[in-house]
């Protein structure tokens, strides 16, 4: 295997019936890394996938692939969960994973044994001769999510993989990933809930409108912010709390959600200025935590739209 | 291993483990075995047989009488199949006709007489004769009894004219005719049986495009809808897919042509032992057995013909209903859009009949040369005709370009609009697919 990050997207675009789904993207995706491609719906991340896959083919620039350029040979690096799932039905669970490992160049009885393993880690192992269509939805998402893994890919692109499971499940998928990340393997994976993005990722692009809005490490992300950056828990929040923040000169931009409110100082703002009014102002306080900002935060303010919402509860709480 | 053969062993396999694949690969040939059989057994049955008839006599000329003579010469009828004998009364018409009939209608319904056959005064002159019982719609009773009075009517006719009996009797001995077909190419054997297996020929072609044609269609919508399209061209390009497709579920229509054209070949040859297993007599089974060996003998130049045009109607049809699958995103959308490409192949079935009863027409010469009627029509003209060596080559040659020319049509539509969903693409929209793909 040759040199060169894991993807590397070089002024990417791409459009349908003349409206831009992805405009001149630029991204690199470390090997190693466990990259979080995340924005709103329509912002173009299935698209980036679809064209990074060759799915479909871009309008301009270039993908290479562990430094060589896309082709079907290179193909066989990847392992890939489309958002939208879908297996042959009709098939019985390990047929049809022998032919998705067909596809990858291998044999069944290359495939077998791996089979075997996976469906135990999925406790699928008495479903092996089912028919696809038997199985819950769930289940269904299991065996579509062992058949993109079976030939060990040096790349797993996931596109919104976590939707749709039930809570243990995402902790299933949580752990794999995991492990996957510990042997070395890249992991692209696009969601629109930042939460799983900010516990699982190291490297995330924010895509909003066809185009990379941020990316980076998780750390150079969140710098982009800002440091001016507090958030603070009250115990309990109180009217008068609420209009401290809303009415102190220190404070650009308030974000509340229950008793936790995130702030933006202004610049030049000191955050011990902030501390010393709201506490004698007789507000008690459970946390007062000076540092990163939140991933949803970043997101918030970088992908714009959603500053209506954001407006929105800062009227509720007026 | 290519991947395109991983396609096309996973959707020959998927096509022959259906259930409809194996009813009807096995049910099929043995539905046609037993209706075959059926309509023999029928034709030995009913064919034969002692019918009880009266024949009144109105002339004064004793036609009646002579019709009784003349019955049971000159018949003929299916091979093995008997001529129906009878046992008559000739009853010289007078007096109360109604009465006499109501007494004739009373004996039929009492079971004492199967029927009568009525001759006019006037028969001589050009007036009808009437048959009336419960065995009319016998063929074998109302042939029979009709040739013996034409026989009977036409020998007195020129006996009047003063032509000797014996010589009109030997003048009018039925001519047989046994048609057979020759020629440099071409199956050798009965004309008519020629015909019928260029019909069976082009009907079977007909039948599994059209069956398999959906069943690829069907593939198609079933990989968009539920969104497998996706992950298998993240490994394998779109064309492979299709072409993959295409081939295994045709490979599986080959499958169900062979295993019938086996069958065919068995029962032409075990056909007599089969027929005896539906209680037809030992004697009837040998005339049976006569008359396949009467079948057509296929030379082999036929059957590569068959195969050859068998395929290349698949893959035209085939690749057109991929087409439709990748432009409609629903079932439903798809049946509306069906119709144009079942016009041709219906076409071609339309003219099938003609073209067999009149295989060196213009219509049929036609039909074999244009590429989405001649797989139906060429295989069928080259069992009953000797089509010219340049017709064949100029056919084979359009069928290969248009192939070539549908493949490279479909897979510009196909990878793109695999991946469209939501609602049908305008056909607007398909020219721009074609355009930019």
């Amino acid at each position: 295997m040759s040199g060169g990050p894991a993807v590397e997207l070089t002024g990417l675009s791409k459009s349908f019936d003349g409206k831009p789904a992805v405009r001149n993207l630029n991204l690199t995706i470390p090997r190693g890394s466990t990259y979080g491609l995340l924005g709103p719906n329509g912002a173009g991340k299935t698209t980036t996938i679809r064209m990074m896959l060759h799915v479909i083919d871009s309008d301009t620039g270039s993908v290479r692939v562990l430094g060589e350029p896309l082709s079907q040979s290179v193909l066989r690096h990847f392992g890939y969960l489309p958002e939208e799932r879908g297996v042959y039905r009709q098939m019985k669970v390990r047929r049809a994973l022998q032919f998705y490992a067909e596809l990858k160049g291998m044999r069944p009885r290359e495939s077998n044994p791996r089979i075997t393993h996976w469906l135990e880690r999925f406790e699928l192992s008495d479903r092996a001769n089912s028919k696809v269509q038997e199985l819950s939805k769930g289940n269904q998402q299991k065996i579509q999510f062992i058949s993109s893994i079976l030939h060990e890919p040096e790349i797993m692109v996931m596109d919104e993989p976590f939707s749709g499971l039930d809570p243990i499940n995402q902790q299933l998928l949580k752990d794999i990933i995991v492990d996957l990340k510990r042997s070395g393997k890249t992991i692209l994976f696009s969601t629109h809930i930042i939460e799983h993005a900010e516990r699982i990722c190291d490297h995330v692009c924010i895509m909003a409108r066809g185009e990379s809005v941020a990316n980076g490490t998780m750390s150079q992300v969140k710098r982009l912010h800002g440091d001016n950056y507090i958030a603070i828990t009250f115990d309990p929040w109180t009217r008068e709390a609420s209009q401290l923040l809303q009415r102190s000169p220190l404070i650009a931009k308030v974000q509340e959600s229950g008793p936790t409110a995130e702030v933006t100082l202004k610049p030049g703002g000191d955050p011990q200025a902030l501390l010393v009014e709201l506490v004698q102002s007789g507000i008690r306080l459970k946390r007062f935590d000076y540092g990163e900002p939140s991933l949803e935060q970043v997101f918030l303010e970088k992908v714009g739209a959603p500053a209506d919402i954001i407006s929105e509860i800062e009227a509720a709480h007026v | 291993m290519s991947k395109a053969f991983v396609i096309f062993k996973r959707e020959f396999e998927a096509m022959v483990r259906t259930k409809s694949f194996v009813i009807g690969t096995i049910l099929m040939p043995l539905i046609m075995i037993g209706i075959f059989a059926f309509q023999f057994f029928l034709f030995t049955k009913t064919g034969g047989g002692e019918h009880t008839v009266v024949i009144v006599d109105a002339t004064d000329q004793q036609v009646g009488q002579q019709t009784v003579t003349s019955l049971g010469v000159g018949t003929a009828g299916f091979p093995g199949s008997k001529p129906a004998t009878f046992k008559t009364e000739v009853v010289q018409a007078g007096g109360d006709t109604a009465a006499l009939r109501s007494g004739l209608e009373s004996r039929i319904e009492a079971d004492s007489l199967d029927g009568y056959l009525w001759i006019p005064a006037g028969v001589m002159t050009g007036e009808n004769a009437e048959y009336v019982g419960r065995n009319a719609s016998s063929e074998a009773v109302t042939d029979g009894l009709r040739n013996a009075l034409q026989r009977s009517v036409q020998t007195m006719r020129l006996g009047k004219e003063g032509i000797d009996p014996e010589k009109v009797a030997s003048a009018l001995q039925p001519v047989r005719m046994r048609t057979t077909k020759t020629g440099a190419g071409g199956a050798r054997g009965s004309a008519d049986a020629a015909r019928v297996l260029g019909f069976i020929m082009g009907f079977a072609i007909y039948f599994i495009v059209a069956i398999y044609g959906a069943g690829v269609l069907n593939g198609v919508l079933e990989e968009k809808r539920d969104r497998i399209v996706e992950v298998i061209v993240s490994s394998v390009k779109a064309t492979h897919l299709m072409v993959g497709k295409i081939f295994g579920i045709g490979a599986a229509g080959l499958l169900q042509m062979v295993i019938w054209v086996l069958t065919v070949v068995l029962m032409l040859k075990f056909g007599p032992q089969v027929v005896t297993l539906f209680g037809v007599s030992e004697e009837s089974a040998a005339a049976f057995g006569a008359a396949l060996k009467s079948m057509p003998r296929v030379p082999t130049s036929v059957t590569i013909t068959f195969l050859f045009f068998f395929l290349g109607g698949f893959l035209i049809f085939s690749t057109m209903y991929a087409m439709l699958g990748a432009i409609a995103t629903t079932s439903q959308e798809a049946q509306q859009l069906v119709f144009p490409v079942m016009m041709p192949l219906i076409l071609g079935f339309i003219m099938l009949q003609p073209a067999m009863m009149n295989p060196d027409s213009g219509i049929a010469i036609f039909g074999s040369l244009f590429p989405f009627t001649s797989p139906l029509i060429m295989p069928a003209r080259t069992v009953v005709t000797q089509v010219p060596v340049w017709q064949v080559a100029a056919s084979v040659l359009l069928l290969i370009g248009a192939i070539s020319f549908i493949i490279w049509l479909g897979a510009k539509i196909y990878r793109i609009g695999i991946f469209t969903t939501g609602k049908r693409a305008t056909w607007s929209e398909v020219w721009r697919w074609v355009r930019t793909a």
